[in-house]
């Protein structure tokens, strides 16, 4: 019992300090998380969008495969990407691996899945009246495609709530891609790893708190955000 | 219902029995060890010999050292078996452990790319020599685990004269504050990254960014002549009298964690030092390599 | 001719819903769109809106080839807007909604406002103007959605089933709505309905569909049977129960319609060469312009179409058992059917 007090009362005093090196930490997980959460959403909304309207041969086959895709573990996205980014692989040239530009390249890779596969059902539950409105009232392509974007407002939303809540949770990525550079590419869960394998807790407990935190909060606003989609 | 509850509690009483009967009949301990004893490959021969003569299994945690030295502290293995000297008396002194047995010994070492930008080829002093790094801004990759390696690399730059970063931290250690603090070199910037991993991963950062690093030599033999993929990275610096690297073994005491199973633990460390024990330490080579060398008994053969 | 068409087709995965050898619609007047459920209405008005592509054939619109490729058709529909059976507002303001065809036609921001107001006036809804769309009732929800078809200013309107989801004091509403801009505004419309009253209050030309196909008027009491030959004279067996003399050389499964008006009620049954006779039971009884429908339940339900004077001679009234006569003469085959149904 003492020591999970002596763990936890010194992890507040972490946060109350406001430690540089934890504030540091935090700001490269969250720096990294957003920007792959802003890339997978420029391009899986997007997809998702021409996926979820067009009628095309193997559509059926795209949507299995993203949905198996979602099911891909950190470890092997990880691996794979470090295969062709490492000094010896065919991209070794640009220096990639253990940067957050790696980092931000895994993570992308996991969570297009996420978003264009929540974007198609968030568009796939729109009424194709919507659609049909659209046009009948002089709607090019383009502003159907936003009154359709703008009906599924909620759902897609949520996609990317859900994406960076995957992100920001994730080691696998972060620690083969990112490789745990303190400063550089430390991020919050390679970080508790890392401080576990040192034996120490404190920071580990700190981190955790606080990404509890962000993921409670991540919670609640999908929730909100799917609640409204139900409506 | 009734039957189910009874059901689940005879099913929790069987599953409960095979694992801790499974070890209480079986000669079984826990022993946190540091990464590059078992990434040396040297467990893989120390152990079954082991089996062999005693009859002892031991279940190996490879930590960096600061955690193994940790699992002893919180009692959760029986026996440690690392190399950072300083803190392994510490852990004695303070009842943790019953009494170190020196074991062996190898060696540290600097690596780095063939270009050797700071030019440190051929140099002895290992703190000259991570001066040149430092001087010449070249990239070096720190374990920064708190391990016996991180260790070492930490007294060594305090050596080196160069302006030391001081980062410190508050801690509750048995409802008393307490300050710890880590050492990195001063103006770091982007040459010095600490990466908070093993022996192993940490030379495969050094090699994918051509960097250098302060490796013990087992794991470096192991990575460079051991795998398909050879590392990249040549020794530069060797010999200097700071970079030996002892190990030793130490028991868990049974005082402060009655639960320990000491006896197999002391049966454990004295097989390691016996004629027997050292002898396999003396005659384990990776590729025609000497890794460790006996402590307790220097000339065996 | 507003529109005209030729060999109009359209085929879902093989299967032909519509198939329209010559349509003509004129300009400036209404039309009724009449036709059991599942007769392909629907699929004609969205193909005259220009957001459904026909299978094969040629549609003009204002004696001009319609070319059915995108750029082409939005610009026709610039000048033709349909107003869905259950029409569907944007998840926004009714202002939003009414405003948003002006926005497509960038309309100036002053001006939309303007229009946007007259529209709502024009149904009755600008109270509603600031309200949330969601909230609307289906009466309300139909009268917005007509303004918001209203403010494009269209050449046609289209109306999809415009009192299918509305009670009876919204219905009159429309259908008075529907008259006034088609009057005020010179707006040519086409309205789908199933109900024969509401196209003969509305419309000055009426247009048939039964199963895709155009025809001269309403198919009623349809059924499939089998044609089955007995003493020499084809009848098709409804359920295996009913014989209805019909004339054919067709063998296996067809489809039959039996005009109201032939089927009449006998007071003394005589089975004569051409004709059969059914008891049944009247379950409904109404009138229209000197005409009554009666519903007789013989097993089936028959409607019968008469006029007043003869329904009076029989002094009958709902629930009264009734003897009723159907002959080969009102016998029409409208179909083949490959499955019995």
């Amino acid at each position: 019992m003492d020591f999970f007090v002596d763990s936890f009362l010194s992890s507040l005093i972490l946060i109350r300090t406001v430690d540089p090196a934890l504030l540091n930490i935090v700001y490269v997980s969250l720096k990294v998380s957003l920007l792959s959460t802003l890339i997978a959403g420029a391009v899986g909304i997007p997809f998702g969008f021409v996926v979820a309207v067009t009628e095309f041969a193997g559509k059926r086959a795209v949507i299995t495969l993203l949905n198996t895709l979602l099911a891909l573990p950190t470890v092997v996205i990880g691996l794979f990407v470090y295969m062709f980014i490492s000094r010896r692989g065919i991209f070794g040239v640009f220096d990639l691996l253990y940067t957050q530009k790696a980092m931000i390249i895994g993570q992308v890779i996991l969570i297009v899945p996420v978003v264009t596969t929540f974007t198609i059902t968030a568009i796939s539950r729109i009424d194709t009246r919507y659609r049909r409105t659209a046009m009948t009232l002089g709607a090019d392509r383009i502003q159907t495609a936003m009154v359709i974007l703008r009906e599924a407002r909620f759902g897609i939303v949520a996609s990317v709530v859900a994406a960076f809540g995957r992100v920001i949770s994730e080691v696998g990525i972060s620690m083969m891609l990112g490789g745990n550079a303190k400063g550089f590419t430390r991020t919050m869960t390679t970080a508790m790893a890392l401080e576990y394998d040192k034996g120490e807790f404190v920071l580990a407990v700190a981190l955790g708190i606080i990404l509890m935190s962000i993921s409670l909060v991540m919670n609640i606003l999908l929730n909100y955000f799917q609640g409204r989609t139900a409506v | 219902m009734k039957k189910f509850c009874i059901g689940l509690v005879i099913l929790g009483c069987l599953m409960f029995g095979i694992t801790s009967g499974g070890f209480a009949a079986d000669k079984v301990i826990k022993m946190s060890t540091t990464t590059s004893t078992l990434a040396s490959g040297l467990l893989d021969i120390l152990l079954p010999e082991l089996k062999k003569d005693t009859g002892i299994e031991i279940k190996v945690l490879a930590k960096g050292t600061g955690a193994a030295i940790r699992d002893g502290m919180d009692g959760n293995v029986d026996v440690i078996f690392v190399h950072a000297l300083e803190r392994e008396k510490e852990f004695v002194e303070k009842g943790y452990g019953t009494k170190r047995y020196a074991v062996m010994h190898n060696d540290f070492i600097v690596v780095g790319p063939k270009e050797d930008p700071a030019g440190i080829k051929g140099m002895t002093d290992a703190a000259e020599a991570l001066k040149k790094i430092a001087l010449s801004g070249s990239t070096f990759i720190s374990r920064g685990d708190d391990s016996g390696t991180h260790t070492k690399e930490q007294e060594l730059w305090e050596t080196t004269g160069i302006p030391m970063n001081k980062e410190t931290r508050t801690i509750v250690l048995e409802g008393k504050e307490l300050k710890v603090s880590f050492f990195s070199p001063q103006d770091s910037g982007r040459w010095y990254v600490s990466i908070g991993q093993g022996m192993g991963k940490t030379l495969t950062f050094a090699d994918e960014k051509q960097a250098y690093t302060l490796a013990d030599r087992g794991t470096y033999v192991n990575y460079k002549l051991g795998r398909a993929v050879p590392l990249d990275l040549e020794i530069f610096c060797e010999g200097d009298s700071r970079l030996a690297n002892p190990y030793g073994v130490i028991p868990v005491n049974p005082k402060k964690f009655p639960h320990v199973r000491y006896d197999l633990a002391e049966q454990f460390a004295q097989w390691l030092i016996s004629p027997r024990g050292q002898s396999v330490i003396k005659n384990y080579q990776v590729l025609g390599q000497t890794l460790f060398f006996p402590d307790a008994i220097p000339g065996i053969k | 001719m507003l529109y005209s068409a030729r060999n109009l087709k359209k085929t879902y995965n093989g299967r032909t819903v519509l198939d329209i050898p010559e349509l003509s619609i004129e300009k400036e007047k209404i039309y009724a769109l009449l036709g059991p459920n599942g007769s392909g209405k629907t699929t004609l008005l969205h193909i005259l809106s220009f957001i459904l592509t026909p299978s094969t054939g040629a549609l003009f619109y204002n004696d001009k080839p319609v070319q059915f490729l995108e750029k082409a058709l939005q610009l026709l529909r610039k000048e033709v807007v349909l107003v869905d059976q259950h029409p569907i507002l944007f998840s926004t303001s009714v202002h939003k909604n009414v405003e948003f065809g002006l926005k497509m036609r960038d309309i100036a921001k002053k001006d939309r406002r303007r229009i946007t107001e007259e529209s709502l006036d024009l149904v009755g809804m600008r109270d509603f103007e600031w309200a949330a769309a969601a909230h609307l009732s289906g009466g309300e929800t139909q009268r917005v959605a007509i303004a918001r078809a209203l403010a494009c200013r269209p050449k046609v309107i289209l109306f999809d089933e415009p009192t299918a989801s509305v009670d009876v004091e919204n219905q009159i509403a429309i259908e008075n709505i529907i008259q006034s801009i088609h009057r005020e505004r010179k707006i040519s419309v086409i309205v789908c309905t199933h109900n024969m009253l509401q196209a003969s209050k509305l419309a000055e030309e009426t247009l048939f569909l039964f199963e895709g196909r155009p025809t001269s008027s309403i198919y009623e009491n349809i059924f499939g049977g089998k044609v089955i030959m007995k003493g020499g004279r084809s009848y098709c067996a409804i359920d295996d129960k009913f014989l209805i003399p019909v004339k054919t050389d067709q063998t296996g499964f067809i489809k039959i319609s039996i005009h109201p008006k032939s089927i009449k009620f006998a007071s003394s049954p005589k089975n004569d060469a051409s004709s059969v006779f059914y008891d049944g039971r009247i379950s409904q009884l109404s009138e229209e312009k000197g005409w009554i429908r009666i519903l007789v339940n013989i097993g089936i339900p028959l409607s019968v179409f008469m006029k007043k004077k003869e329904f009076d001679l029989f002094g009958t009234g709902i629930g009264q058992n009734v003897t009723v006569k159907c002959s080969d003469y009102g016998v029409e085959i409208i179909g083949s059917e490959t499955m019995p149904g």
